[in-house]
């Protein structure tokens, strides 16, 4: 079963984590932490895009069954499938984040979708709760960032410097 | 006959995957100067009729004539893509200078007319750059001229409630003439396309 390029070092690195599972396994506990996580102010007012970066440094794997938010109606989880140039959203009930391992929502990928959110800002934070099957709820404050890096608004001041030139 | 097109379209970019591939390691004979795929003449702009935000007609090939011409399919309750590919058009756009911005134009066509009414789709593009035009249409003229493209829309069949409509994700660049130029895939970035428009406008010139 054992893959054969395993090293004595690995071998240990994978008592050592099992051990850690197990152990983590008894506590029932996972060690999940949120970061990274951003709003991006919806062009639409009836949706917006979430992003952010799940952490599992604990050895038991954990699932995220679904996320909340005061801030909109609904927090739906979906992911990109891109078929050639096709783009495809497909909804996702949960996520698993295996033991060790790092989950990204990211634009291209696994993002967050907050129908009818309320009216944000740049710079507004928005709490996300995440409900996972082993620790349980997990609130995070994502940051309101705007549409178009650097551009506050309609348009952006580098338009101004660039007028005259070329 | 949809069919027929699909495959065609399906074939053109698996076409354009190699060509891309081949691009990324310049070999002797492919020495294109695009960051974007080039897919000269692989398409023409049907001469279709379509619906602008301030609810004039708008032919897509007689109106775009003489303007270099970007066009995109997609939906504004589109979270993600869409969003994120016009905001990296709208990067690209400011880094042109004023007599450049007045040769070139983006186009957006809504994949999804049933909830991008004019006045939503003005107001989503505007939180982008205010020139970009949005067009709107039956759903057979909008679906044959993504399929005359080579873009394919995929719409559910119950259209009730936060539906999904799965599109293609391509940006195409048109010559003044009508004549497809470029492709950007998904994720090309803002300054490529930049590097781009300014090599076509050049052209033009």
């Amino acid at each position: 079963m054992r893959n054969t390029t395993t090293s004595t070092a690995g071998v240990r690195g994978g008592a050592a984590l099992l051990a850690l599972a197990l152990l983590t396994a008894c506590q029932s506990t996972s060690e999940i932490s949120v970061s990274e996580a951003v709003v991006r102010l919806p062009a639409n007012p009836d949706v917006a895009a979430g992003y952010l970066t799940i952490d599992n440094s604990g050895g038991a794997g954990d699932t995220l069954t679904g996320v909340t938010s005061e801030a909109a109606r609904e927090v739906q989880m979906h992911d990109t499938v891109h078929d050639d140039d096709m783009a495809q959203m497909q909804r996702q009930d949960e996520i698993a984040v295996g033991g060790g391992e790092t989950v990204r929502f990211e634009s291209g990928g696994l993002h967050l979708m907050l129908l009818e959110p309320d009216e944000l800002q740049v710079g507004d934070t928005v709490p996300l709760r995440l409900r996972f099957r082993e620790a349980g709820e997990v609130t995070v404050e994502a940051t309101v960032q705007e549409q178009v890096p650097g551009m506050d608004g309609a348009q952006n001041m580098d338009h101004m410097g660039e007028m005259g030139g070329m | 006959m949809r069919t027929i097109t699909t495959v065609i379209a399906g074939g053109l970019a698996l076409l354009a995957m190699l060509t891309g591939c081949a691009q990324q390691q310049p070999s002797p004979g492919d020495e294109s100067p695009y960051n974007g795929t080039e897919i000269t003449g692989a398409f023409t702009l049907p001469d279709a009729t379509f619906t602008t935000t301030e609810g004039e007609d708008y032919n897509l090939k007689q109106d775009s004539a003489g303007t270099l011409t970007a066009v995109f399919f997609g939906f504004t309750n589109c979270p993600d893509i869409c969003p994120t590919t016009m905001a990296d058009i709208s990067q690209a756009v400011e880094k042109l200078s004023a007599e450049q911005r007045e040769h070139f134009q983006v186009i957006f066509v809504t994949a999804d007319p049933q909830r991008d009414d004019t006045e939503v789709m003005r107001m989503w593009l505007d939180s982008f750059d205010s020139s970009f035009i949005g067009l709107t249409g039956e759903l057979a003229t909008i679906d044959a001229a993504a399929a005359d493209l080579g873009v394919s829309i995929e719409r559910s069949e119950d259209r009730s409630g936060d539906y999904q409509v799965g599109h293609g994700s391509q940006v195409l660049l048109f010559s003044p003439e009508g004549r497809s130029q470029l492709m950007w895939r998904y994720g090309t970035e803002p300054a490529a396309m930049t590097e781009d428009l300014r090599m076509l406008l050049e052209q033009e010139a």
